[in-house]
């Protein structure tokens, strides 16, 4: 049976920290597949601005909504995070001002992060606006992925309550 | 590898923690209103005389938040503002004394919910301190 230890043992999915959190973000777990690691790696690197002249540019949006999340903080369905449609996908995103991050909940409290992309691609704004909206294919993406770590029955959180997913 | 630290730098997490304090405690504090007393988004962006979404994109991080629309959102909300900059405790670990962690739930709207509200001012978590005082 697929458990965290194994899919750890394996190299799928890699616990995230946070920098110099001095021990305050164990409120709740947080996970990425090594390709969502390689993009946040690429966030710190190039530390890009944020494309709508936030304050906040895009690496410094992650780390606060990772401290928000892994700290225990509030989060505001919808706001911060969401379920997608269809309920029964039990696929969430996180978001940011800029970014959205695909993936699921392998426990209660526990996110794993497969896919982070900006807002407007996956939207279809702007620039992106010939590509049409990209949901379906991250929803969909994640679905898949989630078959081949065999979390489909184990691992994945069901339920379309935020409660389900996130601690009260 | 079985862990990555995503550690942007104490500038940048400077930065983004507090902004991202300010935003949270403003959510807090419209969560606290409506709950207490009923009072909506709505009726926060009819009170500023702004359009609901104006007030929307600044709560969840699509649009900036000047110093004068914290302002102007703490008068809102009635909510007094203290800002002070404190030399950090260096001797300690200022998160052992940090009580957070999930606690209650509250609604902001039909398909708005509220988890993990921390009851703690965020002082302590952040090394920055606003939280409800005379101004």
């Amino acid at each position: 049976m697929t458990t965290l230890q194994s899919l750890t043992d394996a190299g799928s999915i890699i616990k995230i920290d946070l920098g110099s959190d001095n021990g305050a973000s164990n409120w709740r777990i947080l996970y990425g597949t090594p390709k969502f690691i390689d993009w946040l790696n690429q966030r710190i690197e190039s530390d890009e601005p944020s494309p709508r002249g936030l304050d906040l540019s895009l690496s410094e949006q992650l780390d606060a909504l990772f401290y928000a999340y892994l700290s225990g903080q509030t989060l505001v369905h919808s706001q911060q995070f969401k379920l997608l449609a269809p309920n029964e996908n039990n696929v969430w995103e996180l978001k940011t001002g800029d970014l959205r991050i695909f993936g699921w909940f392998l426990q209660k409290d526990c996110f794993l992060c497969v896919f982070g992309e900006l807002a407007d691609k996956v939207k279809g704004r702007g620039e992106w606006a010939a590509f049409g909206s990209l949901y379906p294919g991250f929803r969909n993406e994640v679905v898949r992925i989630r078959a081949e770590m065999g979390c489909t029955a184990v691992l994945c959180v069901q339920g379309s309550n935020p409660n389900d997913v996130i601690s009260v | 590898m079985t862990s990555f630290r995503f550690d942007i730098g104490p500038r940048r997490r400077k930065v983004a923690r507090f902004i991202g304090q300010v935003r949270n405690e403003l959510v807090r504090a419209l969560v606290e209103e409506k709950e207490e007393n009923k009072f909506s988004q709505n009726q926060l962006a009819k009170k500023l005389d702004v359009d609901r979404s104006v007030i929307n994109r600044q709560l969840n991080g699509e649009a900036n938040l000047t110093l004068r629309s914290v302002a102007e959102l703490a008068w809102a909300l009635d909510r007094d503002i203290v800002f002070e900059l404190r030399k950090p405790n260096r001797g300690g670990n200022f998160f052992s004394e940090v009580a957070t962690g999930p606690s209650g739930i509250s609604q902001l709207g039909p398909d708005t919910q509220l988890h993990g509200a921390s009851t703690e001012p965020f002082s302590r978590k952040n090394g920055i301190e606003i939280h409800e005082e005379s101004f």
